[in-house]
């Protein structure tokens, strides 16, 4: 599949929709390389609770020698394991 | 006091000629944006502006803008030569004290229209050759996991060197993307 990009022109107002020449192209393959090597990072981040609620569960696992709050952060780096 | 242009008004723009030659937005006078292009994004990997000439601050307005995967990015990018080519060394660009190769726009977007995402960026005085260039960010709408808690930054610096942009480029570094951009421009005083 080709891929694609929309060119506007202030000048002239009008837009136009090409494929990636090969400057183009070689930018988006080191972009793609270094976003799918951290991609990890924004799904463990979009799955670990909120700060408030990770501090509650430390607090508590203090209190109770549990280890929830481990667990959890465990859970999430296991869910999306960072690539080798 | 309201006032109604009809469709058959005439309207006059400064040089008589029509909305989108450019040399009516040259003409622009005043504190206010004057509209220039909508680009409509449909399922392409980047979006790019070219002709910033005027002597000012242009606005892109980021509307719905969603990824074709569950936590997309969308970067942005100058270009100091009219377009050719957008500038991505390594450290180009300075966000909140980092370098990088971008501005990051959009992190962690979704992909349903209902987690379109939202942005106001401004790039001032974009022709002084003088300054490094600033990008300003504002940011709404939805992620993919958290409303409105985009991880990103809502400033940035392009600090590869002080030089007049004249295009911009939105671009996913994986996968196509669709929504709406507007350009806004509004000359310098």
């Amino acid at each position: 599949m080709t891929i694609t990009k929309g060119v506007t022109n202030l000048i002239t107002g009008k837009t136009v929709v090409v494929p990636l020449d090969s400057d183009d192209l070689t930018q988006h393959a080191i972009d793609k390389a270094l976003f799918d090597a951290n991609l990890y990072k924004g799904k463990r981040e979009a799955d670990y609770a909120p700060l408030a609620d990770q501090q509650d569960m430390q607090y508590w696992d203090s209190v109770h020698g549990t280890r929830i709050w481990l667990d959890h952060i465990a859970a999430v780096k296991a869910k999306h394991p960072k690539p080798d | 006091m309201t006032t109604t242009i009809s469709g058959t008004d005439g309207i006059t723009w400064p040089d008589g000629t029509g909305p989108s030659d450019g040399a009516d937005v040259e003409n622009i006078q005043g504190d206010e944006y004057a509209f220039v292009s909508r680009a409509t994004v449909a399922s392409t990997l980047s979006q790019v502006f070219t002709g910033l000439t005027t002597a000012g601050d242009y606005k892109f307005i980021l509307r719905s803008i969603t990824h074709e995967t569950d936590n997309g990015s969308i970067y942005l990018r100058v270009s100091i030569d009219g377009g050719s080519t957008y500038e991505a060394g390594a450290s180009d660009y300075l966000e909140d004290g980092s370098s990088t190769a971008q501005q990051i726009i959009f992190n962690q977007i979704g992909s349903t229209a209902g987690e379109g995402a939202d942005a106001e960026i401004v790039l001032p005085d974009v022709t002084n050759a003088t300054v490094f260039q600033r990008i300003l960010a504002a940011y709404g709408g939805r992620t993919n996991a958290t409303p409105g808690a985009y991880n990103a930054n809502p400033h940035g610096v392009y600090v590869a060197g002080t030089d007049a942009v004249n295009a911009v480029q939105f671009i996913s570094p994986s996968g196509d993307w669709s929504g709406v951009i507007e350009a806004w421009v509004r000359a310098a005083q």
